[in-house]
């Protein structure tokens, strides 16, 4: 009988030691299994939009130098993010191409990490494991990570969180152990931080709040920190000159409440309209939201219980930096800070369900409330990125395809739409596998939204004359843009062009255009990738203007071998009268100057324009006898 | 230590997995396009191996990826571009005289003939490259191909070191819309 009790006994330990594992493994794996599971559509997602510039990184690499060059040089709005950004594209582009799947797995595997740490840090915090599992949870299913998780693009934000979480794992350690190796850990974390994302410099910002609020006698020890926040945020100005206008300006003035407001409203439930039924029900739930964390943060605050405020304070301090861009709030920017919220709500939860039964029913109701809302607009908005990647590779992979069937014609793409254009044409993705040239069909500008501050759509369209003149030589191939693969449509295009399309002269044209090659006289050497040179004198046809206050611009890039030399005098003959000489200084990368139109040419069909430059030079080995390069002619 | 050797296993294991999963391999494109039913180019750069069936005779082989030799008489098969039947054409043959036929001939002359009509010739006396262009009027061009024909008046005959006739370079060869 004793026999038989103790192995029962010993059987039920087994199956209670079995089960605390269990709970253990789900109590990590959950919040990665559901990151997964939400945005699933994330992993399977193509490339779009800015990822085509950071994949041409590689066209620019060639030896070491290069290599260093393309990796620390500071590239849009001023920016330098080595790994993850430069580092994250060379390397997974060297190695798979245009599988986008590695790099998907990458970002998921580093934002499974980041829950993981999460988790820990409430749970030593609030010293609860319960607190840690819902901070992971509430934080998982913020619509703030949808970008994060379906764009590579935005692997800095999700790389940056795994830094920045590391960083604050060791101080907690440091602040329990004393030891220095957690102390030089934080330090090895924050300071890798900076190559993933600016938002970074505030970490010791962080560090400090939570030693002043909870772990005073380290305080100190925080101080260290802001040095190299310092001296980052000192080279970055200097890098990344603040822009005056512009998305990316600054702006410190009244607008500063409405975009945290605006910040705060997308933290806590997502953005649909306020007319739409989750509209007005996120309205409501908002309200309550907000009502129940500032009275939580506050009764905690009097009963000298610091950590919720020190949460608030992550959300605050984390979002600091991008509040100024007035000009452009968007979602991602919340992907960190609402870390905090999420250890807010996790620690509310917790201490809720320590209270009377009335406040366990709210919060378990108020936290349902927001994953609710919030997983349905995550996997909404997730397959509305997923599907936007899907038909940019149906395009980009096609126009690859029909590179290689002609690869002596000039790609023509029918039938783009507003979502296409932005997320790929305009980003040049055709240049990965050599196609330098590919153009809308002339009217395709109707049918995409302009914006204006990022690029213009004209620059993309085939002018009437240029269409109508490849069409007759047959130099076009012209495919139609569907919902599935690419439509050849050439004949047919062709025949109607010939049939509709005036044969009017540009008033804009593309000087590296092969297509616009009938415009120019013989003079001018043949364009090629980087540019359309001219010799000492060289003569081309364009439309006229439509009113006297219209201008000729002359647009082009300068060679370096220029950058020496003293400024070219332009001479610009228009249809035999001589316009005001210009003076081009060749010291920067591009030169552009304009001139006057004499009232007597307003309304022509054709201008000739005879262009001439005081002196020429000869570039290394090139024995041309060279005037300037240029991009691009325009009359408006 | 077995137990890290294990553990560093199990984090290398899926690394590698994914690595050789996701090899760069050559994608097959061809889904991605839907092209139409082959015909002939009304433009060809006689380097260009798609449209190489378009070169009937005449041509020598392909030399750095941009030109052929032509012998005296070559012949080309083209398609009418849109619009040729009732508007007209024009024919633009580029080509180069080099400096040893030049050299050794002193001077060429080119022409040309499609169906009923023959092209004005065209003499070249200088070393260089050229555009021999001709206007082809409404009505000639019909149907779905036209067979165009060139004759040299010399070429340099084949010799102990080269064994072929040379007549000119050819670049590319075409019929626009007028």
């Amino acid at each position: 009988m004793k026999t038989v009790d103790a192995q029962t006994q010993g059987a039920a330990g087994m199956t209670h030691g079995r089960l605390q594992s269990m709970a253990q493994a789900a109590y990590w794996l959950v919040p990665p299994l559901l990151c997964f599971t939400i945005y699933w559509p994330g992993l399977t997602a193509w490339f779009q939009a800015d990822d085509f510039a950071w994949l041409a990184l590689r066209l620019q690499v060639h030896d070491w130098h290069s290599l260093m060059r393309a990796m620390f040089t500071p590239m849009a709005q001023g920016t330098i993010r080595p790994w993850s950004e430069r580092a994250y594209f060379l390397a997974f582009e060297s190695l798979f191409g245009l599988n986008a799947l590695p790099f998907r797995i990458c970002a998921f595997l580093t934002q499974c990490a980041s829950l993981t740490l999460l988790a820990a840090v409430t749970r030593r915090l609030a010293g609860s494991a319960a607190a840690g599992f819902w901070a992971a949870v509430l934080w998982v299913v913020n619509s703030s990570l949808i970008t994060a998780m379906v764009w590579s693009s935005a692997y800095n934000q999700v790389q940056c969180g795994f830094f920045l979480l590391g960083a604050f794992w060791f101080l907690l350690r440091y602040v329990q152990t004393g030891r220095t190796s957690d102390y030089i850990w934080q330090w090895v974390l924050f300071l890798l931080g900076f190559g993933a994302l600016e938002v970074n410099v505030v970490y010791p910002a962080l560090a400090a709040a939570y030693t002043l609020l909870l772990a005073r006698k380290h305080f100190l020890a925080t101080l260290p920190l802001f040095i190299p926040s310092a001296a980052f945020a000192l080279v970055d100005r200097i890098l990344a000159a603040p822009q005056a206008s512009g998305a990316y300006a600054l702006h410190f003035d009244r607008a500063l409440p409405a975009t945290l407001l605006t910040y705060w409203q997308w933290a806590l439930v997502s953005d649909y309209l306020p007319t739409s039924l989750y509209g007005r029900l996120e309205s409501v739930l908002l309200a309550c939201l907000t009502l129940l964390l500032l009275t939580f943060v506050t009764v905690r605050a009097w009963r000298h219980d610091w950590l919720p405020a020190f949460c608030l304070a992550w959300f605050a301090i984390v979002l600091a930096p991008v509040l100024p861009l007035r000009d452009h709030i968007s979602d991602y920017y919340l992907t960190l800070p609402t870390v905090g919220l999420a250890m807010l709500g996790a620690y509310a939860l917790l201490r809720a369900w320590r209270q009377p039964r009335i406040w366990k029913v709210l919060a378990v109701t108020a936290v349902a409330a927001y994953m609710v809302l919030m997983v349905r607009f995550d996997r909404i908005a997730t397959r509305w990125w997923n599907q936007r990647s899907w038909a940019v590779e149906r395009l980009v992979l096609g126009v690859e395809r029909a590179h290689q069937l002609h690869p002596d014609k000039t790609i023509v793409l029918d039938g783009v739409d507003s979502a296409l254009f932005w997320a790929g044409i305009f980003h040049h993705p055709f240049r990965l596998f050599g196609v330098s040239n590919l153009y809308l069909t002339p009217g395709s500008e109707h049918h995409i939204d302009a914006h204006d501050a990022t690029g213009q759509v004209s620059d993309f369209v085939l002018p009437d004359g240029a269409a109508l003149h490849a069409a007759k030589g047959d130099r076009i191939v012209v495919y139609r843009v569907g919902s599935e693969r690419l439509q050849a449509i050439t004949s047919t295009y062709e025949e109607a062009a010939i049939a509709r399309l005036p044969a009017d002269l540009p008033r804009r044209i593309d000087a590296l255009n092969p297509l616009t090659d009938y415009l120019f006289g013989p003079e001018w050497y043949p364009p090629d990738g980087g540019g359309h040179w001219m010799p000492r004198r060289a003569t081309f046809r364009i439309a006229g203007p439509d009113s006297p206050s219209e201008r000729l611009y002359l647009r082009g890039f300068l060679a370096s071998a220029q950058a020496s030399q003293a400024p070219v005098s332009l001479r610009v003959t228009l249809d035999g009268m001589e316009l005001s000489e210009a003076r081009i200084n060749v010291s920067g990368s591009t030169f552009e100057a304009s001139y006057p139109i004499p009232n007597e040419e307003v309304g022509k069909k054709e201008m000739f324009v005879e262009l001439e430059v005081n002196r020429t030079f000869h570039g290394g080995a090139d024995v041309r006898e060279l005037g300037l390069n240029f991009g691009v002619f325009e009359v408006r | 230590m077995a137990i890290e050797t294990t553990r560093r296993q199990l984090l290398i294991t899926p690394l590698v997995l994914c690595a050789a999963a996701c090899r760069k391999t050559e994608p097959d494109l061809s889904a991605f396009t839907e092209e139409e039913p082959p015909h002939l180019s009304s433009l060809i750069h006689v380097a260009d191996p798609l449209v190489a069936s378009q070169l009937l005779s005449g041509w020598h082989q392909v030399e750095q990826n941009a030109w052929r030799w032509t012998a005296r008489n070559f012949a080309a098969v083209l398609r009418p571009p849109p619009g040729s039947g009732n508007l007209g054409a024009t024919l633009q043959f580029r080509l180069a005289v080099p400096d040893a036929v030049i050299k050794q001939l002193k001077f060429v002359t080119l022409s040309g003939s499609v169906p009923g009509l023959r092209l004005s010739p065209e003499t070249y006396r200088q070393p260089g490259e050229a555009v021999y262009a001709r206007d082809i009027p409404p009505g000639i061009l019909s149907g779905d191909s036209v067979r165009v024909d060139f004759a040299l008046d010399k070429a340099i005959p084949p010799s102990q070191g080269d064994g072929r006739e040379l007549g000119v370079i050819a670049f590319s060869l075409g019929l626009e819309t007028k």
